[in-house]
């Protein structure tokens, strides 16, 4: 697997020069895009998820594009891709590597399992028993791997990208709350447009289409882009925005469980890179709400009457977005 | 539904209001003719209004159709002969409108209400009408502020209450009030259809008629318990009862009250009685042969008692030397005057009427007096701190012969001739066998007051006392005949009302008692109360029905024209009686023409509650009030023109305020803010709404959604939302050249407006929501922010 850094031979400029973010950045998701054909928005909260240090969760029906877009995200930035696909027999170690005795040196060495990687496709990952789900959560959450006792880091820029079904399907694990906590966002990919599932039979037709995605970035160039995102100022007004935010989703009735802290830390992080694809070096209060419901919803409980109502979590956090006043100067 | 027929109800709504407040001026009219052309007018304005309304390509031309045709319909009621079509006005049909104008004025002026309901007086309602039905349209209609409609209706209701004591009907009152509250109800409930303006969560078909039934409920319920509030609560806080809260309000009747405060009665019986010598006043006169001295009159009779209705101290009634006119004194009155100066004995804090001949012309008195126009009487609201001396020119008794030739005069005022229901009817029966049919008002007059005269009444200042329950009149009249002037004068004053002469009872004194040269003097015991009737050509003449001399008030005289025989050759009165005390030698003498042993009369208690709805305002201060009225409504008019655009001009000088602070040199983030703040005021005040929880970008991409700007438009808009953002979120936010807003703020103000419909537009300018929906200006940015947000966030994320 190749973790060196790439230079795409545009010449762009590595990560000492302070190359412009959204100008690096807008490479990127003419890439991916040249793959996902009509969703920009999706591109657009894989990328921010991916600036912001977090872990994506897709979750819609089979054969939407899900893995494709962890595919070519990878291909894009020229990084490592691993692809798991979960099923319900595999073991916490086909993930996080085994160490293996080594007849000709006596020593045991550790074989990595696919976590080591930038980009880390977990597909389906609610038909794996919870013990291996756990597994992959506690890397995601760690930045780093134990075995046998011994911490193995994983290199940055990491970002594990699961695909899941919807929980009404049968056959699966449906991932506990505090496990979809370590989820920074979940977003839906959707079925195409007419005219864009037109355009992908033709593009299917001659080629695979991946083949034809070319590294927009290299891995310096990401971990040069998360670091300008920690740059991006958040007002003490949008702050006190956040936090009241997720403190409304602790008091609605229509919730049995609000976001957590842990929702509070995300939804900034992922705001700032927003904030940042959009070239702003300030994040301002449309952001966090863009990003309310990919950032909060899936961490949340619907309370019995809200689910006896047919409403969703997502309508829930919407609505806390279009009630809770923006911070004015007033 | 539909914004057409929204508007289209709402006209109608409006129409149906003003309709329910046109009875408020029944009590002015007899008949209904009066309001025939008003309704009309008024529902066709209403129909065409609404039927303009509901094509919304339409809706422009409603208001200057409705004015079209509500001067068609006027047209058409009032002058078809002058009309092109018997609708289209021409000159003519102006002029002759004009004229009818000029013709209900005059009618106004001529008489008190209620008057009849004449053409030239239902084209002033009918034109009034439709002045108030076009206001009350703009308000509901055009700027959606129904609840100014209560403004034009309340003029309707002004009107009677400042003509008219007895104030409004119930009935038409809740009529006015309920057409109000269920124009309220309607813009409530369309309200409600509408959707609550600016709320982003959409809402289901059920919430959203819920929505409407509670706008609805709550738009009428307001307005109806502010209603009873209005009516319960001044009669339930004990110092407001008895009417204080109106008082306030009605400057014109102020001081009524302390005329009033010792019943007249009561005073008049303890005066009247008394036997006391104590010098009360004393005088000198040019004239041999002084009248009476007359205090106050009492013009309103109950069944059982005299009393006097309210006077008014107002400006134009104050006592400056010469005095209003006597009432129905023909151009043949005597214009011999006499001189009388006058000196009261008595503390001036005590004197509240002021003892003058009548008719008196002219008074000078140091201090502040007042003039009743109708009676004449003087009197002051406050105590007098002054020398009691002044000095009154009063015109002499009329002679015999000047009456016998005297000219007719406008009738007086109907409440002259006014008595209660459930009188004895004997009273009326005798007074005609005794004044005879065929005699004109002065024959009948003194034919009562010889009747009384003659020797079946005995003058006694303790009469004897009328048993509970008993009409005293009666027990007067036709049992215990005896009584002193008191019951004369009131006795004689219900015969002539009975008869349709109009009377009242004068108190005062009598001359007094000569003192030598051309000084009299008047004591207590000269206290004495006459009737005083009314002729028309001569004015209010005093009579005497009180035996004279010394069977009865000693120093009581009877005037030269009522003496016996005056009428046919102008004899010379009687000779002046003693001055010496009567002797009360009183007999129970039996009347001999009534024998039947008279009933109780025990419909006298509700012989008052009986008494017709008449009105009850002096016929004489009807041109002073209706002055007064016109000049408080005109004063009214201009108040609320003020208040009208008191919020305009409060808008004008935030908007000022912002721009200053837009365009000055101030710190960026301030001037963005400012400018920011007009275009959410300008956004307000057009209807646009604004959420709290809409950013600054958020707002302006649904403006430039919502109104369909123009590029420049939209550009400014968008470079003013992204300043205000950059002002309120970045670390330091870039300067920009104040100008540049300033251009901003102006090209958005005109890209709005242009968007916004003429109705939304003229709202804006006169009642601009931003004054109320928006607070002063901002405080310093994010104070509370700063106490909790950063330390929880700040740890991990950078």
């Amino acid at each position: 697997m190749s973790l060196g850094t790439h230079h795409n031979g545009q010449g762009h400029p590595g990560p000492g020069a302070a190359e412009p973010l959204p100008a690096a950045a807008a490479r990127i998701r003419q890439a991916v895009e040249s793959v996902i054909e009509g969703k920009p928005e999706v591109v657009r909260m894989a990328l921010t998820v991916l600036l912001a240090e977090g872990h994506l969760l897709i979750e819609d029906v089979p054969g939407v594009g899900k893995t494709m877009l962890a595919k070519a995200l990878g291909k894009a930035v020229d990084c490592s891709v691993q692809r798991v696909q979960f099923t319900p027999d595999l073991l916490p170690g086909d993930i996080t590597g085994v160490s293996v005795y080594h007849q000709e040196t006596g020593e045991f060495e550790f074989n990595p399992g696919p976590v080591f990687a930038n980009i880390v496709l977990g597909d389906e990952i609610n038909r794996a028993s919870p013990k291996t789900q756990s597994a992959l959560l506690e890397c995601m959450e760690e930045m780093q791997v134990s075995v046998d006792g011994t911490p193995r880091p994983l290199e940055r820029p990491f970002m594990v990208v699961a695909t899941q079904n919807p929980g009404d399907m049968e056959g699966t694990y449906p991932l506990p709350e505090a496990q979809r906590d370590r989820f920074m966002a979940r977003i839906a990919v959707g079925y195409p447009t007419p005219q864009a599932e037109l355009d992908m039979i033709d593009m299917h037709g001659a080629d695979t289409p991946l083949d034809r995605v070319a590294p927009a970035a290299s891995v310096a160039d990401v971990r040069s882009m998360v670091q300008q995102v920690h740059t991006v100022h958040v007002a003490p007004g949008v702050r006190r925005y956040v936090v009241d935010l997720v403190a409304a989703t602790r008091t609605s009735p229509a919730l049995r469980l609000g976001a957590s802290p842990r929702a509070t830390l995300h939804l900034v992080r992922a705001a700032r890179a927003y904030a940042a694809l959009e070239g702003r070096g300030y994040v301002v209060p449309d952001d966090v709400q863009a990003l309310a419901v990919p950032v909060l919803a899936h961490r949340l409980l619907l309370a019995p009457e809200a689910r006896v109502e047919r409403r969703t979590s997502e309508q829930v956090v919407a609505e806390l977005v279009a009630r809770l006043p923006i911070p004015s100067p007033r | 539904m539909r914004a057409g027929m929204r508007s289209a109800a709402l006209t109608l709504a409006a129409g149906g209001a003003v309709l329910c407040s046109l009875p408020l001026l029944a009590p002015l009219f007899t008949g209904p003719e009066w309001a025939h052309p008003a309704v009309a007018a008024v529902i066709a304005m209403a129909l065409s209004g609404a039927a303009l309304r509901a094509v919304p390509r339409a809706a422009p031309a409603a208001t200057p159709v409705q004015v079209l045709v509500g001067v068609a319909v006027v047209t058409a009621l009032a002058a078809p002969g002058q009309a092109v079509l018997g609708v289209v006005p021409t000159g003519a049909s102006f002029e002759h409108a004009a004229e009818l104008f000029a013709q209900g004025r005059a009618e106004i002026d001529a008489s008190p209400p209620p008057i009849d309901g004449t053409p030239a007086l239902s084209l002033i309602v009918a034109a009034a009408a439709v002045l108030v039905a076009l206001v009350a349209d703009l308000f509901t209609a055009v700027a959606r502020t129904p609840a100014l409609v209560g403004l034009p209706v309340a003029a309707f209701a002004a009107v009677p209450l400042a003509v008219d004591d007895a104030g409004l009907g119930p009935g038409s009152f809740a009529m006015a009030a309920g057409g109000f509250v269920a124009l309220l109800a309607v813009d409530g409930l369309l309200r409600g259809t509408e959707g609550a303006a600016g709320s982003p969560v959409a809402s289901s078909g059920q919430a959203r008629a819920l929505g409407a039934l509670w706008h609805g409920t709550a738009g009428a319920g307001a307005a109806a318990g502010a209603l009873v509030l209005a009516l319960v609560v001044p009669s339930a806080v004990p110092g407001l009862s008895d009417g204080q809260v109106h008082r306030i309000a009605d400057p014109t009747r102020f001081g009524e009250e302390t005329v009033t405060t010792q019943h007249p009665l009561v005073s008049l019986r303890r005066d009247l009685g008394s036997r006391s010598d104590t010098v009360v006043l004393d005088y000198t006169t040019d004239t041999d042969a002084p009248g009476y001295l007359r205090t106050f009159t009492l013009d309103s009779f109950d069944g059982t008692d005299w009393t006097m209705s309210s006077v008014r101290a107002e400006d134009g009634t104050r006592v400056g030397g010469e005095l209003p006119p006597p009432p129905g004194l023909g151009p043949a009155a005597p214009a011999r005057e006499v001189t009388t100066q006058v000196r009261l004995r008595r503390d001036p804090g005590e004197v509240d009427f002021l003892p003058l001949p009548y008719p008196a012309r002219r008074v000078d008195v140091d201090g502040s007096w007042y003039a009743d126009p109708d009676s004449l009487m003087v009197f002051s609201v406050e105590d007098q701190d002054v020398e009691p001396r002044y000095t009154v020119t009063s015109l002499a008794a009329p002679d015999p012969a000047d009456l016998a030739d005297r000219s007719s005069s406008p009738r007086v005022s109907g409440r002259y001739t006014d008595l209660p229901g459930g009188m004895d009817p004997r009273v009326g029966e005798v007074a005609r066998s005794v004044a005879g049919e065929e005699g004109g008002p002065l024959e009948q007059a003194v034919a009562l007051q010889e009747w009384f005269t003659a020797g079946a009444f005995t003058y006694d200042l303790d009469p004897p006392a009328v048993p509970e329950g008993e009409d005293p009149l009666a027990r007067f009249l036709f049992e215990d005949r005896v009584g002193y002037c008191e019951q004369f004068a009131a006795a004689m004053a219900v015969m002539a009302r009975s008869l349709d002469i109009p009377a009242r009872v004068a108190v005062g004194y009598t001359s007094g008692s000569p003192a030598g040269g051309d000084a009299w003097q008047v004591r207590e015991s000269d206290a004495h109360a006459w009737p005083e009737l009314y002729v028309e050509g001569a004015g209010w003449l005093r009579f005497e029905p009180t035996p004279s001399s010394s069977d009865g008030q000693g120093s009581a005289t009877v005037p030269e024209y009522a003496a016996p025989g005056a009428l046919e050759e102008a004899e010379e009165p009687e000779a002046t009686a003693s001055p010496e005390r009567p002797e009360e030698t009183s007999g129970p003498d039996r009347p001999q023409e009534d024998e039947e042993e008279p009933e109780p009369e025990e419909e006298q208690a509700a012989g008052g509650a009986d008494a017709p709805d008449g009105p009850r305002s002096d016929g004489g201060l009807a041109w002073p009030e209706w002055a007064g009225s016109a000049a408080s409504a005109a004063a009214a008019a201009v108040g609320l023109l003020v208040l009208l655009l008191l919020p305009a001009a409060a808008r004008t000088v935030a908007r000022r305020s912002r721009v200053a602070r837009a365009g000055g040199g101030g710190a960026p983030a301030q001037a963005a803010s400012a400018a920011w703040r007009e275009v959410r005021a300008q956004a307000e005040d057009l209807g646009l709404g604004w959420t709290p929880a809409e950013s600054p970008r958020a707002a302006a991409r649904r403006l430039t959604g919502a109104c369909g700007l123009e590029r420049e438009g939209t550009e400014a808009l968008w470079r003013l939302a992204l300043a205000e953002e950059a002002a309120r979120y970045a670390p330091e936010p870039a300067a920009t050249t104040p100008g540049a807003l300033v251009a901003d703020m102006r090209r958005t103000r005109t890209a709005l407006r242009a968007s916004a419909s003429r109705g939304a537009r003229v709202r804006a300018a006169l009642l601009p929501r931003s004054l109320v929906t928006m607070g002063p200006r901002p405080r310093r940015r994010q104070e509370a922010a700063h106490r909790a947000g950063p330390a929880m966030i700040s740890g991990r994320s950078t």
